[in-house]
């Protein structure tokens, strides 16, 4: 079910009038309506027979904080009841020894099951005893990274007493399934998304104009760009071959930045304002991440929830852990700037690991992760030697031109990691990237993607995507400058707002129908 | 570690990893994103080398290093707990 | 402290006259977006469409009784021609196919005439991509739109509303993005089109005049039938055949779940199928391999399951059914002289049907590939490829659709760019040729059976790149 679909508006219809017509006569039972639209979105869109896996998930994050709450009543009762303070330490001890063994049990169940379902078979495959990637019959279960690192994160965050653990299993399942979040995240934190969805809402209260205003903002961003421009990247990377022109890769990854953001961020445009609908605000996910500085930041502006996901779940805890101190302790004898940095620059290269391994198991992904891991840990390494620079040219580094320099030199940095992120073949990555540098070859650029099967149409139909990334590009420079574009537009009046919905409706018609039915030439059949 | 210790002290530690930064006032350190991860992670290892007091991954949450104040409590809890 | 400006706002949404506010603009602007949506359709849409010649003449023809209806996409349109049909059969039929009828459509197409007319026979047309491609939605709402034209407000809202909840379009984008329909069956969007179009609408012309202006050498012959005259170029093969355009892929179960419900419809109501795939050059049979055998039985076991009849007018044998180089449009059509030849071919296998006689035995049948393959006497057509080696060696190689007895040679011309001839390779049966390094121009890769003296029965030409 897409999520631009009469069938998604008419689930939306059914689950908002429900939502909001048991809220007239009770809030307190308004999320059972929230649960049952979860879970019939799930065996709508997914597969009933893959729900198991999530039940499963949702068991299992509800019991074991649940048994550390109450092993943590033990254990203070224990303490209490010690003789001295060696023994309340022993009882402590032992205490923190258990729970950290269900702790440990409850993520490898979780992690377990995503491991199996994603990564088995690919992994039987590269070491040569699975015929194919796929051949075991595994079925991913829809959004079963994103429920997982939610869960998850409930889990840690209970066994670090962040809050009073959920009793009610039904509601734990809630905030594990909840509808919106389920396809492509954002990754929430219980403590911000828990009570929003359990403390229920009226509908005065719901801010319908801007959450249409968004749904839309996202379908266009999906339609007019990411979609539009999926096929030709298609052709252009699945044709690759030892002579292509480094202009025809420079084109393909600069519409792969436009097609991945507009995907991605459209996508969860469009399901933060279905569950703004509901009077849930979920996590944002995307901060414009073009108009970044550096790589970093970048990875604090894209996909914003698995990057917090990862630093307090992964980078904290290991760089904080013994031997990263003890690491950055004898780095500091070389310097203190190394000593403070190498912990932070090697759990840093190991979280894109993992993110890198969390897209998938193929080896360009690997590579791609230990890219932004590495670029990111060397500029944090050589800070220093840069502000010296910095200093000894005189750079104004507060003036815009610097910020605009900055903004540029770390779009292109994005962009050649998107070489290995989008070609699926490792040497193809670099042939790629050797072909950008070395054979330019412009004058090549239209014969290859013609022979690529790029159609003279595909690229004049890309006017549609252009004007729609002018588009966005104006809406985020505005919000980056702090206006709240969508109040600006509701502002407007009702007839010029008439005429500029028309206009992006027209915008999604066109290019949706381009993507989905011009298969084939048949554009101008005349039926 | 002695008791003593004041805000004053944390400023001028805070100062040393991260100049140009208001720590008196602000309290929207990490949510106003001044501070980024990194910065966080040289606080932590100055905490532990200057006042000897190590941070646990489960205390590294926003509320925590918010600001001056926030961190400076944080740091007497950890002490009060270690005791 | 919140402004002025916001309090000002805030105390209008809450007071009902800030309601009635709310919700007057909202109305305003929903009227806006419908204005603008019916002028755009009323500019862009395309007049004159082939569907809404179908529908308009099939209302016309509301008063004359119809006992026998077409219905399939264009190649069905193509391939029937009523008037032979009923001279032969003395019955009367009504041809309700249209371009790229997706077989939902053709459903909604017999259900309306068995209600209408109570018709005794329905002749559906499917090829190869009827069953192996389900997305037309341009052609799904110029249908629904067409068939609505006619229709009183109600019936049309439900006709409508019963296209958006399809299994095709609603869990798609398409089932909103259509409550736009100039977005789809949309005249080119270039200001002359556009122009020309609006100019067409309010002309005063019908829909039928339309429809001739719009497809230049296209002429309507009465009963829902139009065709063209235009007739293939063999030499063109390569782009022609439907696996070129559409690619290969098998047949959708919801296609055939599709034809199943036909079927079902047609015995429920006592009405005769006869589920017709409709005549291609061999080329484009042979095209697709063994896979054509294969995925057509098992459209002929769905039909046959359902109690239709079915005919592959491809593998018709000689005595029944020969159609000649001339009679095909393109790749996938007949032309009109094709359709009439066909029709009359057709309608003999149709008598012996009412006759009762076994008309399986008019045709190979799939389970015997090889013998349908060593029927085919004739060179249907030759295409090639241009492969270059590393070192800059280019060869180009020749593939032949024919029939497994036919014996072909080829040669080989350069044809340079002042269009000189110097012949590559002569005669042989080696069908792949080296092109001397640095040669600009085109190859042209004639072939012929052995034994003929001819020029060639076939060519085409390949490009040299760079």
């Amino acid at each position: 079910m897409d999520l631009l679909s009469l069938s998604f508006v008419l689930f939306l219809a059914v689950s908002l009038a429900a939502y909001y017509l048991v809220g007239r006569f009770s809030r307190r039972s308004q999320w059972v309506v929230l649960l049952a639209a979860s879970l019939a979105f799930y065996c709508l869109v997914g597969r009933w027979q893959t729900l198991a896996y999530m039940l499963a998930c949702a068991a299992v994050t509800w019991a074991a904080p649940l048994a550390l709450a109450r092993m943590g009543e033990r254990c203070r009762e224990e303490r209490a009841a010690a003789p001295d303070r060696a023994a309340r330490r022993a009882v402590r001890a032992a205490w923190d020894r258990r729970r950290r063994a269900v702790l440990a049990a409850a993520l490898l169940a979780c992690f377990g099951m995503l491991a199996y379902l994603k990564y088995w078979n690919v992994l039987l495959f590269e070491v040569g005893l699975a015929a194919s990637p796929a051949s075991l019959g595994l079925v991913l279960p829809l959004g079963i990274s994103f429920y997982t690192f939610q869960a998850v994160s409930y889990l840690v965050d209970a066994y670090n007493g962040r809050f009073e653990p959920q009793r009610n299993p039904l509601k734990h399942l809630l905030f594990v399934s909840w509808f919106p979040q389920v396809i492509q995240g954002p990754i929430n934190r219980y403590a911000d998304l828990g009570p929003q969805l359990l403390e229920g809402h009226s509908a005065k209260d719901v801010p319908v104009r801007r959450s249409l205003l968004r749904f839309g903002y996202g379908a266009l961003k999906k339609y007019a760009i990411a979609n539009m421009l999926v096929g030709t990247i298609d052709q252009i990377f699945s044709n690759v071959t030892g002579d292509i022109p480094g202009s025809v890769v420079a084109f393909g990854v600069l519409l792969y930045s436009a097609q991945q953001y507009g995907d991605f961020s459209g996508g969860i445009d469009m399901v933060e304002a279905a569950s703004s609908l509901f009077g849930v605000r979920m996590a944002e996910n995307f901060l414009r991440p073009y108009f970044s500085v550096s790589l970093a930041d970048f990875w604090r502006r894209w996909h914003v929830t698995l990057g917090a996901w990862m630093r307090d779940y992964v980078f904290f805890p290991f760089a904080v852990s013994r031997p990263m101190r003890a690491l950055g302790a004898r780095a500091s004898r070389l310097g203190e700037h190394l000593g403070r940095t190498l912990p932070a620059c090697a759990a840093n290269v190991l979280v894109f690991l993992i993110v890198g391994l969390w897209h998938g198991a193929e080896p360009h992904y690997v590579a791609w992760g230990l890219y932004n891991g590495l670029v990111i840990a060397l500029a944090d390494l050589l800070a220093p030697a840069f502000r010296r620079a910095n200093a000894a040219l005189r750079v104004d580094t507060g003036s815009r031109a610097h910020r605009a320099f900055c903004v540029l030199r770390t779009f292109l940095v994005v962009n050649l990691g998107w070489y290995f992120d989008r070609i699926y073949d490792f040497g193809d990555s670099l042939l790629c990237l050797r072909n950008t540098f070395t054979n330019f070859a412009p004058q090549q650029f239209y014969l290859w993607l013609m022979q690529a099967g790029v159609r003279d149409s595909d690229l004049k139909f890309m006017a549609f995507s252009a004007v729609a990334c002018l588009f966005v590009f104006v809406v985020s420079l505005a919000q980056e400058r702090g206006v709240d574009v969508s109040e600006r537009i509701l502002g407007w009046n009702c007839v010029a707002r008439g005429l500029f919905y028309s206009a992006v409706i027209g915008l999604i018609v066109i290019t949706s129908f381009l993507t989905q039915n011009a298969a084939g030439g048949f554009m101008y059949a005349n039926f | 570690m002695d008791d003593d210790l004041t805000l004053d002290h944390m400023i001028e530690l805070l100062e040393d990893v991260k100049g140009n930064v208001d720590y008196e006032n602000c309290t929207t350190l990490v949510d106003d994103r001044v501070l980024d991860s990194f910065d966080i992670l040289s606080i932590i290892s100055s905490i532990n080398d200057e006042l000897d007091v190590s941070v646990p991954a489960k205390d590294i949450v926003p509320d925590n290093f918010n600001s001056a104040q926030a961190m400076l409590e944080m740091v007497k809890r950890l002490v009060d707990e270690e005791g | 402290m919140p402004t002025s400006r916001e309090k000002h706002a805030r105390g209008d949404a809450s007071s009902p006259r800030g309601w009635r506010r709310r919700v007057v603009e909202t109305l305003v602007v929903i009227a806006v977006i419908v204005a603008m949506d019916v002028i755009c359709s009323f500019a862009l849409e395309q007049y004159g469409s082939l569907s809404s010649v179908m529908w308009s003449e099939y209302r016309a023809a509301a008063g004359e009784g119809i006992d026998t209806v077409v219905v399939g996409s264009s190649t069905s349109q193509r391939a029937f021609d009523p008037q032979v049909l009923d001279a032969a059969l003395g019955t009367s039929t009504f041809s309700m196919a249209t371009p790229a009828q997706p077989l939902d459509d053709s459903y909604t197409a017999a259900e309306q005439a068995i209600r209408d007319h109570h018709v005794r026979r329905v002749i559906l047309g499917v090829d190869y991509e009827s069953l192996s491609f389900d997305n037309w939605a341009g052609s799904h709402v110029a249908f629904a739109r067409a068939k609505m034209d006619g229709e009183p407000l109600p019936q049309a809202v439900a006709d409508y509303w019963r296209l958006l909840v399809s299994p095709s379009f609603v869990r798609r984008a398409d089932s909103l993005c259509a409550l736009f329909p100039w977005g789809y069956n949309h005249v080119k969007l270039d200001p002359g089109s556009v122009a020309a179009n609006v100019r067409e609408r309010l002309s005063g012309d019908g829909t039928l005049e339309a429809a001739k202006v719009v497809n230049g050498g296209w002429t309507y012959y009465g009963r829902g039938y139009g065709n063209y005259d235009n007739v293939i170029d063999y030499s063109l093969a390569r782009k022609e055949t439907s696996v070129a355009i559409h690619g290969t892929s098998d047949f959708k179960e919801a296609c055939l779940n599709q034809v199943a419900d036909i079927a079902r419809l047609c015995r429920e109501s006592g009405v005769q199928l006869v589920v017709v795939v409709t005549p291609r050059p061999a080329f484009n049979v042979l095209v697709y391999g063994e896979k054509y055998s294969e995925q057509m039985s098992r459209l002929q076991r769905v039909v046959e399951q359902g109690g239709g009849t079915f005919v592959d007018a491809n593998l018709l044998r000689s005595e029944a059914y020969s159609p000649l180089d001339a009679d095909f449009g393109d790749g996938e059509h007949l032309n009109r002289t094709g359709a009439t030849r066909f029709s009359q071919a057709f309608a003999s296998v149709l008598q012996a049907l009412d006759a009762g006689q076994d008309i399986g035995a008019l045709s190979y049948s799939y389970d015997r590939w090889d013998q349908y393959l060593s029927s085919i006497k004739h060179l249907s057509a030759i295409v090639s490829r241009l492969d270059v080696g590393d070192d800059g060696t280019a060869t180009v190689t020749a593939q032949a659709y024919t029939g497994t007895d036919v014996q072909v040679e080829y040669r080989f011309l350069l044809v340079g760019e002042d269009g000189g001839t110097t012949v590559l390779q002569d005669w042989s049966s080696a069908d792949s040729c080296d092109v001397p390094q640095g040669s600009r121009g085109q190859v042209m890769v004639c072939a012929r059976q052995v034994g003929s003296t001819a020029d060639y029965e076939r060519y085409c030409l390949q490009g040299l790149a760079r």
